[in-house]
């Protein structure tokens, strides 16, 4: 049976798509399952960097499409988990080095040797989106609790939906339980009420997240971040897991600032 | 220029008939790319200007495919010279799905049946009768998308911020507005009389007839379901009860 084809995709830029196909990817991995995760986002790559495999680029996407190498050579195996490989994009090109039906084909290549195929969807609604939803069984939209972004994920909804696709399902990224406590962030129901879809995992804001990522690993390692433990749940539950969600309570560390803060709270 | 633009014609022609307008677009796509079609067609139109004011109008596509965009634009076209887009005639199927989602009237094309049909009748407002035509729409609608009626529109589901109802009658929503509602919109006959309401009406941007209204910047306290309807030349919300209506 082939493996499943799911897209990280968003609209807006900078909510953490890439930090969420390289933390999804290396989650799925680590529960034994053949991932690889695909960087789409052709001229502005950095699934790469965020999985410290910069340096060991060979091929590229295109290359295998244009036909200058096998798949097989492109995929790059990750440095701690064998079951992880990357399909880099290609810098020196754009989004129109490749069309619809080349990422069909190639995701379903991909899906006949790996149980899960990430794809990492550039922001935008054009050409890069188009190619990175085209071979989907599975859409994962993430969106961070802010007006604007939640207005283009509503829009990506829509072109998901005309695309035929499956309804996409909801990671609610960078949510700070205080400022929601506070109302002055939207609540994980403030955001569902808009763009009425099912939630597949609430990440909170957490500092681990810039650290793993400038040092190319991936947060889940961390088992102090609070971060690393919502996407080990994501994974759980894209294996058909029933992992209830975090309690976006901050872990009280007894700190005279946590008790101070602790006052306000109503 | 009679010259001129009886060769760049070539791709349109008009006809009339008793019961309307018969305007057919050659489908060979390489020959007559639809752009340049549009473009002839405008011309014509505005050659004879005000002749075919108010003139219910067919169009037969053969077996051209176009899209929603593409439809709306021939829709616009019209609607700038003041002609109604009764129908369109197309044997392809994903224009006939566009038509579909814009709520123009359709049908397949017949060897003997390519005139427009001899529907005259009218209520006793005076108000053809399709425009009494409802839309039923049962889905949300989200950021960019659009539902375009000549007649009511009656939707099941939220219209989301960014997204746009235009409606030539009524609009009633049964969910939260957010986008932009125009009731009485394409030079609806019945503009005035229009009203648009929801379960909770809180548009960006709400339009009867000519008349527009924005949002509050402050949220209003009250958020049952309400009726907006134009009354002295500006719109009026009110609560909806079902004795208004």
């Amino acid at each position: 049976m082939p493996g499943k084809v799911i897209t990280i995709t968003s609209g807006k830029g900078g909510v953490g798509k890439t930090t969420t196909t390289a933390n999804l990817g290396t989650a799925l991995a680590a529960l034994g399952k053949k991932v690889a995760v695909v960087d789409a986002d052709i001229g502005l790559r950095n699934l790469d960097v965020v999985l410290g495999l910069e340096n060991r680029i060979v091929y590229d996407l295109v290359d295998v499409i244009e036909g200058r190498a096998r798949l097989k050579q492109a995929l790059i195996r990750d440095k701690r988990f064998p079951e992880l490989s990357l399909l880099p994009a290609a810098q020196t090109r754009d989004k129109n080095a490749v069309n619809p039906e080349q990422m069909t084909d190639l995701s379903q290549q991909l899906a006949q040797d790996f149980d899960f195929v990430i794809i990492d969807s550039p922001a935008g609604i054009e050409q890069g989106f188009r190619n990175a939803i085209a071979g989907a069984n599975q859409v994962l939209l993430v969106t961070v609790p802010e007006v604007s972004a939640v207005r283009d994920a509503d829009r990506i909804i829509g072109l998901v939906e005309a695309a035929e696709l499956p309804t996409p399902q909801l990671i609610i990224n960078r949510i700070k339980p205080a400022m929601v406590r506070r109302g002055d962030m939207m609540s994980v129901a403030d955001v569902t009420e808009i763009l009425a879809v099912g939630v597949i995992g609430v990440v909170p804001e957490d500092d681990s997240v810039v650290i793993s990522t400038n040092r190319g690993e991936a947060v889940v390692f961390d088992r102090n971040a609070r971060a690393g433990q919502a996407y080990q749940n994501i994974a759980r539950r894209l294996l058909g897991e029933n992992v209830p969600f975090l309690s976006l309570e901050e872990p009280a560390k007894g700190g005279w600032l946590a008790r101070l803060f602790g006052v306000e709270r109503r | 220029m009679t010259l001129e633009s009886s060769k760049k014609s070539d791709g349109v022609t008009i006809k009339g008939s008793p019961t309307g307008l018969l305007i057919r677009l050659r489908d060979e796509q390489e020959q007559f790319p639809f752009q340049l079609l549009i473009q002839d067609l405008a011309e014509r139109l505005s050659q004879s200007d005000k002749f075919f004011q108010h003139a219910r109008t067919s169009i037969d596509l053969g077996k051209r495919e176009i899209d929603n965009h593409e439809l709306e634009q021939l829709q616009g076209l019209l609607g700038l010279h003041d002609m109604e887009l009764e129908r369109i005639i197309s044997g392809s199927n994903s224009t006939r799905s566009a038509a579909r989602q814009l709520g123009v009237e359709f049908k397949l094309p017949s060897s003997q049946n390519t005139r427009p049909p001899a529907s005259t009748e009218r209520d006793s407002t005076g108000v053809p009768f399709d425009s009494a035509e409802a839309l039923f729409v049962r889905r949300t609608l989200r950021s960019g998308q659009e539902v375009r009626h000549h007649g009511d529109v009656c939707l099941l589901g939220d219209v989301n911020p960014g997204a746009k109802i235009v409606a030539g009658g009524s609009i009633v929503v049964w969910g939260v507005v957010r986008g932009v509602l125009e009731a009485g919109a394409l030079n609806s006959k019945t503009a005035q009389s229009a009203t648009a309401c929801a379960l909770q009406l809180t548009p960006s941007i709400l339009r009867i007839g000519e008349v527009v209204a924005r949002a509050p910047e402050v949220a209003p306290r009250y958020n049952g379901p309400e009726i907006a309807l134009v009354r002295n030349g500006a719109i009026v919300v009110e609560p909806w009860s079902p004795r208004k209506f």
